[in-house]
């Protein structure tokens, strides 16, 4: 779950700006791109051969983790994964169109098995090696998979996706080759080991748990570590001379960690080069009246959505829940979202696969429009009458009416929520909108089931089953035999739903996976679980010089590329 | 002497020690670390979250009581514990304190003296020109935000250093990172990036102290004392300063080292907007984060600027006035 921040002074600084930088209009101003679609990524693409040696960037950041493990239950800051992919092996990255590749610094051939059960070797390259001088070889993988597999309650490890199912990691023709066998078929092997960690930092939980406490021990990519300063909160990365790939171009990288409105003036007044947008007119407007600067724009890869909670009174019957889905204008509460920043928007159709993902299709049948006509008869249906338009329905004397609870002090989502309370309330169905504390919006309210309607990001990605199936899977009884809906907060769930994820999960025939993902995505929308809203802008803004840099999508960032325009 | 400066003294201690215990239990009973890992999606194995939480002391499902007998059982040894993802927070406070007194040492110090002479004047020349014009200039400076404040100065440092074509001052950070040049220039650089925030701390603690002191300096220039010395023939402006700006001033500094040990805590829009990463900014995060810990040290060093300050006010005041030695 991302919140988009919300930036403090954003309001002073786009009047502010607009004030001082007159009419400087020009090249500066936001492309129109009202009637086109937004690119699936933006990042000035240049040959490296064009570009110049040397050059240090300076990478805004909004955190500065303490746990550098991307693996720990502590690692998930979005900021561990923008440091650390320049510093450790991914096997597999993906392109833009979220297919993934094996990366060939690290690998170079990959088999896989489907009989009698799968196995994947990966072939690695010989001359990858940590910076403390060993070999990367099947011991990595071995050793990782064990400690994240949570057979050893220990490892403090944020998720044991894909590596639960693996049975056992060995030794191939030599230490360079790793044979991986799973107890059952999983498609989304190349989601594993990324990034992969040294075999001694997994080797024991203390090891694993503090080994990147407060530290970057050991590295294996084009940069290394020179120095972190807790004080400034920077953490600079060198290139590595020992790197055995194409060596980065650029000579260092400067993360500096600021809150989202210095990172604007920052950026203003070049102590950044590059960072990360929040989707705020205020950082919009100042970013892009950086003379020197620009936003870069792509899809994310993630969309808001609206849960609706199954097990709620009103909402556990389905046609309410659908009579929801047609009540709601998506488009006009996407509009709004973008409307300061100028963007078009993009309505998904699908939870688990987006716009400009391959596979992508439009699974909402009927569910997608917007048909308050039709809304009203379902809830008609349903036995909820009105007394005349504009009427809070009812039935048996209790009102229709549905509470939506949004986190305190962030102005976007009350704004979305009251837009859906007014489309809502023109067929009848009364919104209470509830402000929470943010920290207690999912402790508190989502995952207890304490709510009707609540609104959030997903991250899509690459990997849409393995990622996200626990949130589409069907209940689970537990000892005394009560469904416990765990990560599934909308509570609605069938056993079809979960047979055909599993079945997207079990085949490794691509074309026929998607089709599964697709089934299970059509059965979502006929159960009436989740409404997706809108596929997020991803904004970056860059200096203009520098190249292979900025709003990448699916795809990684290729570190050794970036660098400036002489 | 003695006895009423240690009858202050512990007075103080327990104060402190009742407010610290407060902010402990008021961010322990108020804050919810488990939120964030529930918040994630997919979210960690509980196992793991829960051994995550009970490391660090954070585990809400522990009875209030237990948790806070183990924090108190720490602090009493000096150790404040460690923020939600395993970092020292005594550690943590020594950087951000060095920090916001780097900070805030100039920017009070200006503010102080800016305030102190700016209200005396005009207290000496009420509804004068000067009084006038400091009293339009107060009413605006505490009534526009501090946050706007700074980002005015901000695009102002920009638009001045692309009229200038080089960079003069600098809208972020203590210091430009990766910086290698010599002892002056990274002086000099220092400098650079202190202007700004120091002006935007400066400007209210100005317009606030000059108004509290125009005040006091009116009472004092119409005193029977100050009439006395200016009929045994001192001029007007020695009476003044001699005479009324010494009764004056104490009150004013009192008041002015009160608020600069609020600040400490306090300067988080300047903190924030200008990237400095100090003590008021550690709070905003970690109240964010639900990092009790954190919250707790940071409010009970607060605690202790404050009531400090108040100490030295005392002892300041029993050297001072008679009255409080003899009674």
């Amino acid at each position: 779950m991302r919140y988009v921040r919300r930036s403090l002074a954003g309001a002073v600084s786009a009047v502010l700006v607009a004030a001082l930088t007159g009419c400087q209009a020009g090249p500066d101003d936001p492309p129109d791109v009202a009637a086109s679609q937004l690119p699936s990524s933006d990042t000035n693409p240049v040959d490296r051969s064009e570009l110049a040696q040397g050059g240090t960037l300076r990478w805004g950041i909004n955190d500065f983790p303490a746990q550098w493990n991307p693996h720990h239950a502590n690692g998930t800051v979005s900021t561990v994964g923008t440091v650390m992919e320049a510093l450790l092996p991914t096997p597999f990255d993906l392109d833009t169109d979220a297919r993934p590749r094996p990366d060939p610094d690290f690998v170079e051939d990959v088999d896989v098995r489907a009989e009698p059960q799968q196995t994947v070797t990966l072939r690695l390259n010989p001359d990858a090696r940590w910076s403390d001088g060993t070999p990367i070889t099947w011991r990595d993988y071995a050793q990782m998979a064990e400690a994240l597999s949570g057979r050893d309650p220990e490892y403090q490890i944020n998720s044991a996706t894909g590596y639960q199912q693996i049975t056992e990691v060995t030794r191939g023709a030599d230490d360079f080759e790793v044979v991986i066998a799973f107890d059952r078929p999983f498609a989304d092997y190349p989601a594993l080991f990324h990034p992969l960690l040294p075999a001694a930092y997994t080797a024991t939980p203390e090891r694993f748990n503090t080994g990147y406490l407060d530290d970057i021990p050991v590295t294996a990519g084009p940069f290394t570590l020179e120095e972190t300063d807790r004080t400034a909160r920077t953490v600079t990365v060198v290139r590595d001379d020992d790197w055995w790939g194409e060596p980065a171009l650029l000579d260092r990288i400067i993360y500096r960690a600021m809150g989202p409105d210095a990172l604007d003036s920052a950026f203003q007044d070049g102590g950044v080069d590059v960072y990360a947008l929040a989707i705020d007119a205020g950082s919009y407007e100042r970013a892009s009246s950086v003379p020197e600067g620009e936003v870069r724009a792509a899809l994310a890869p993630d969309y808001r959505h609206i849960t609706l909670n199954g097990e709620s009174p009103a909402l556990s019957d389905v046609d309410v829940r659908h009579a929801v889905f047609l009540g709601i204008d998506r488009t006009a509460v996407a509009e709004s979202a973008f409307s300061a920043i100028g963007w078009p928007a993009t309505v998904p159709n699908n939870r688990l696969l987006l716009p400009n993902q391959q596979g992508y299709a439009d699974n909402s049948g009927p569910w997608g429009r917007h048909d308050p006509e039709r809304a009203a008869e379902l809830l008609e249906g349903a036995g909820w009458t009105s007394d005349g338009p504009g009427e809070v329905r009812t039935r048996g004397g209790t009102p229709l009416s549905l509470r939506y609870v949004v986190p305190q002090g962030f102005q976007p989502a009350r704004n979305e929520a009251e837009l859906v309370q007014a489309m809502l309330g023109d067929i009848g169905i009364q919104v209470e909108i509830e402000a929470v504390p943010a920290d207690e919006l999912f402790s508190g309210y989502v995952v207890p089931g304490n709510y009707d309607l609540v609104s959030f990001v997903n991250n899509g990605g690459g990997y849409p089953v393995s990622q996200s199936m626990q949130q589409w899977s069907d209940a689970v009884p537990d000892a005394d035999g009560s469904p416990q809906w765990r990560t599934n907060v909308g509570r609605i769930g069938s056993p079809e739903i979960d047979a055909a994820l599993a079945e997207a999960m079990a085949t490794l025939d691509a074309a026929q996976a998607l089709a599964s993902v697709n089934e299970a995505d059509r059965l979502l929308w006929e159960a009436g679980h989740t409404l997706p809203l809108y596929q997020r802008p991803e904004l970056v803004a860059v200096r203009r010089d520098v190249a292979n840099l900025g709003a990448a999508g699916f795809a990684a960032v290729d570190y050794d590329d970036i660098g400036f325009v002489e | 002497m003695p006895r009423f400066l240690l009858g202050r003294l512990l007075s103080h201690v327990l104060l402190l020690v009742a407010s610290a215990s407060c902010c402990y239990l008021l961010a322990a009973s108020a804050l919810d670390p488990r939120g964030n890992y529930e918040g994630q999606r997919p979210p960690p194995p509980e196992h793991v979250v829960d051994a995550v939480l009970a490391e660090y002391n954070l585990d809400n499902r522990v009875p209030l009581a237990e948790r806070y007998a183990t924090w108190a059982g720490g602090v009493l040894r000096g150790d404040f514990g460690r923020t939600w993802d395993g970092q020292s927070v005594n550690d943590e406070m020594a950087r951000r304190i060095g920090v916001s007194v780097r900070l805030l040492t100039l920017g009070t110090l200006a503010g102080t003296a800016a305030g102190v002479l700016l209200g005396a004047w005009a207290g000496a020349r009420r509804r004068g020109a000067v009084d006038r014009m400091a009293t339009a200039g107060a009413v605006v400076v505490v009534s526009v935000p501090t946050v706007v404040i700074a980002v005015c100065l901000q695009t102002g440092a920009v638009w001045l250093n692309q009229a200038a074509g080089v960079d003069l001052l600098r809208t972020t950070g203590e210091f430009t990172p990766g910086l290698t040049s010599g002892f002056w220039d990274g002086l000099l650089n220092r400098a650079q990036h202190l202007v700004l925030p120091t002006v935007a701390l400066a400007l209210p603690f100005t317009a606030v102290l000059s108004r509290y002191q125009r005040g006091l300096m009116a009472d004092e220039a119409e005193a029977e004392y100050v009439r006395t010395a200016r009929a045994k023939g001192l001029p007007r402006r020695t009476a003044l300063l001699r005479h009324a700006l010494r009764t004056a001033l104490v009150p004013a500094v009192t008041y002015s080292g009160h608020s600069a040990a609020a600040l400490l805590t306090g300067a988080v829009f300047t903190e924030t907007v200008f990237g400095w990463h100090g003590v008021g900014e550690l709070l905003m995060a970690s109240v964010a984060r639900g990092d009790v810990n954190a919250v707790a040290a940071v409010c009970a060093f607060g605690a202790l600027c404050v009531i400090t300050a108040s100490l030295v006010s005392d002892v300041a005041r029993f050297l001072l006035d008679p009255r409080v030695r003899v009674g």
